[in-house]
């Protein structure tokens, strides 16, 4: 472009015009990306001052409860198993009628109705001959054993000397979790209705198990022998 | 030596224009020194905001290994929490159910002359027969049972009369 076809006037502000310009465009591609880098900073930091916050916590937290959550654990893992718990619920209750002086005619065992909280249930139908006290007596004992059994049905026949007794009870179950939440994921304590609800717990007839404590190989030294 | 302008006045750029020009370049300056100055401190801005987060995360780093160590007790925290919120769901269902609500007030308020010869119970309803020997007394268990505020309806389903053993009675009670 000839220069001598633009005026004179604004060949002079051409220069200062152009000069301008250029940094208002600076200043605007500076402001975008410094205020988004700015921006994306600030959130990460508070994202990281929030995790170290909830780690602290957790932390803490964890270091409080560690001398007593083995016990909590175990304590609640048995009152409601992973696994079916019938062995331990038949084993449970045929320790109370022996317990009560009854006599145990018969047993049954059904799969329970469906349950809540993606849980299953196990029913089980005892006959029982006995004196109506020890039959109440069972009654009342059944629902303080773990695994959690309650009583779902009672049938009584009071006519002779012996009452015969049909008693439905139902235990539960549920698979225990595989997946834990990630390490970031704030964590609380048991509150007032869980402690209250595992000071129940820790009352009820734990089931009898025989642990076996492992042994050593010992060699055999006369392996042909007798 | 006194400056003389030997150019027509008409061939020069007027002097507003130059004012102009004058005034854009002072703007364009000035403008030039504010962005430096906030560039540069932007830029020790974000280094601080990275020097920052490099802190919080190396201590981040530290605080996960510490709880490594603890994922045990973690663990049963949450093992703990997850049964006891399904314990809670199975007992809280199960027990608006129980079937022996004042089961055992009953069992108590049956005097010698009153004898009970069936008792059903299931999911919130009970069923005894009996036979009683004496009006009275068995006005006297019914008011046990009438009175007993566990229980929503109390349904009489037989009543007879026999010389040989009595009254005999067939009831039906609902818990709330």
């Amino acid at each position: 472009m000839n220069k001598d076809l633009l005026p004179l006037g604004v060949r002079v502000l051409l220069a200062p015009f152009g000069f301008l310009a250029a940094l208002v465009l600076m200043i605007i591609i500076g402001l975008r990306v410094g205020l988004a880098q700015v921006i994306q900073y600030r959130a990460d930091l508070a994202l990281a001052k929030k995790n170290e916050t909830i780690l602290k916590v957790k932390q803490d937290l964890l270091t409080q409860i560690q001398p007593g959550i083995s016990r909590q654990s175990s304590l609640a893992a048995v009152a409601l198993p992973g696994e079916n718990p019938l062995l331990l619920v038949v084993s449970q209750v045929k320790t109370i009628a022996a317990a009560n002086g009854m006599v145990l005619t018969g047993l049954k065992v059904g799969l329970g109705q469906e349950t809540p909280a993606q849980a299953g249930g196990v029913e089980l139908s005892l006959n029982l001959s006995g004196s109506l006290p020890s039959i109440v007596n069972l009654v009342s004992q059944v629902k303080k054993i773990a695994p959690l059994t309650r009583v779902s049905s009672l049938d009584l026949s009071l006519v002779g000397p012996l009452t015969q007794a049909t008693v439905g009870v139902r235990s539960y179950w549920a698979p225990f979790p595989t997946k834990m939440p990630a390490m970031t994921e704030p964590i609380s304590d048991l509150n007032e209705s869980e402690q209250k609800l595992l000071g129940e717990l820790a009352v009820l007839t734990l089931p009898g198990f025989v642990s076996l404590t492992p042994t050593a190989p010992v060699e055999n030294l006369n392996q042909f022998g007798e | 030596m006194a400056n003389i302008n030997l150019l027509p006045p008409d061939l020069g750029p007027k002097a507003s224009v130059l004012r102009l020009s004058a005034s854009l370049k002072k703007l364009t300056t000035l403008a030039l020194v504010i962005f430096c100055v906030f560039g540069t401190a932007t830029g020790v801005y974000i280094f601080w905001l990275n020097t920052r987060i490099k802190q919080v995360q190396a201590s981040n780093e530290v605080l996960k290994t510490t709880l490594k160590s603890l994922a045990e007790t973690e663990q049963g925290l949450f093992l703990v929490k997850d049964r006891l919120a399904k314990i809670k769901a199975l007992t809280g269902q199960s027990d608006k159910q129980d079937p022996l609500v004042g089961f055992e007030q009953i069992l108590g308020a049956v005097s010698p002359d009153v004898s009970l010869t069936e008792v059903k119970a299931a999911s919130g309803e009970l069923s005894l027969s009996g036979s009683c020997t004496s009006g009275e007394a068995l006005g006297r268990f019914w008011q046990g049972i009438l009175t007993n505020p566990e229980y929503k309806t109390v349904e009489l389903e037989n009543f007879s009369f026999n010389p040989k053993s009595g009254y005999l009675f067939e009831l039906r009670i609902a818990s709330r």
